[in-house]
């Protein structure tokens, strides 16, 4: 953890996780749940640069972030074609790599549905900060909360989990009409299109919070 | 420098021979996100409403 004020480098959080439709909900929740807490949310979704080698684009990634989640949630047979993604271990191997053998501080959070499942089929992340969350948005925002508590350096304490899953639910019922009155189909509407969403609904609701 | 010829359009896809090789080229439906200026004043306009409401 920093001691001194926290850097650019400090807040920034490298996610990893599947990019489908299924495992939006989670991805939406844990996207809210950094920025809430004052961290970036980085991943290789915001940059759509179809020439960019997805390999050199991850590397990058990884390189500016001094923290990073990663959802193994996801290990099972992808119904489409019966075989296992790897790219989620893969990712998280490379982070290791580069907390284990590269120049700057990294810390690392692993989620996965049920806590132990990871010892079935990939137990040399043994003693790692591995944190369930039952496929629940409720359960990934306190988990991704308290972890990242542990994290904020000199910064203040962060609000609580059940502030956080609150202002949540506030933003989910706020969403459809923010994205009617920006003229978003909720069916086209980006990763970057929600990153912005979030990032000014939580300034917004700060701001309102402050106010006397 | 090779000339990009195309030799058949589909409806999603088409073949184009460059410098001698085929090559497949798939379209790729490209969705752009919205101006940062519409999704700032949509998130200011909602705020301002429930303010209204919680004062009416």
């Amino acid at each position: 953890v920093p001691s001194k004020s926290p850097t650019r480098y400090d807040k920034q959080v490298f996610i990893n996780c599947p990019f489908d439709d299924d495992y939006w909900p989670l991805l939406k929740a844990l996207l809210f749940t950094i920025r809430a807490c004052g961290f970036d949310p980085r991943c290789a979704r915001e940059r759509d640069d179809g020439g960019e080698v997805r390999m050199e684009k991850i590397i990058t990634l990884i390189s500016e972030c001094r923290l990073g989640v990663h959802d193994l949630s996801r290990k099972g047979a992808d119904p489409a074609h019966g075989l296992a993604r790897f790219n989620m271990p893969f990712e998280l191997g490379i982070f290791l790599g580069a907390a284990r053998f590269g120049k700057r501080a990294k810390r690392l959070l692993i989620l996965a549905t049920e806590r132990f499942d990871y010892q079935k089929f990939i137990s040399d992340i043994a003693g790692q900060d591995i944190r369930s969350h039952g496929d629940e948005e409720s359960r990934l925002i306190s988990q991704v909360r308290d972890w990242l508590n542990t994290q904020r350096g000199a910064d203040r304490l962060l609000p609580g989990g059940r502030m956080i899953r609150r202002l949540y639910e506030e933003f989910q019922n706020d969403a459809p009409k923010l994205l009617s009155i920006a003229l978003i189909a909720e069916d086209e509407a980006t990763y970057s299109d929600w990153i912005s969403l979030i990032q000014d609904w939580v300034e917004q609701k700060t701001t309102v919070s402050k106010k006397p | 420098m090779s000339k990009v010829r195309i030799r058949s359009k589909k409806s999603n896809s088409f073949t184009a021979v460059i410098g001698g090789v085929e090559v497949e080229i798939f379209r790729m439906r490209v969705r752009t996100s919205v101006p940062r200026n519409q999704i700032r004043q949509a998130v200011a306009r909602v705020f301002a409403e429930k303010e209204k409401a919680i004062k009416a």
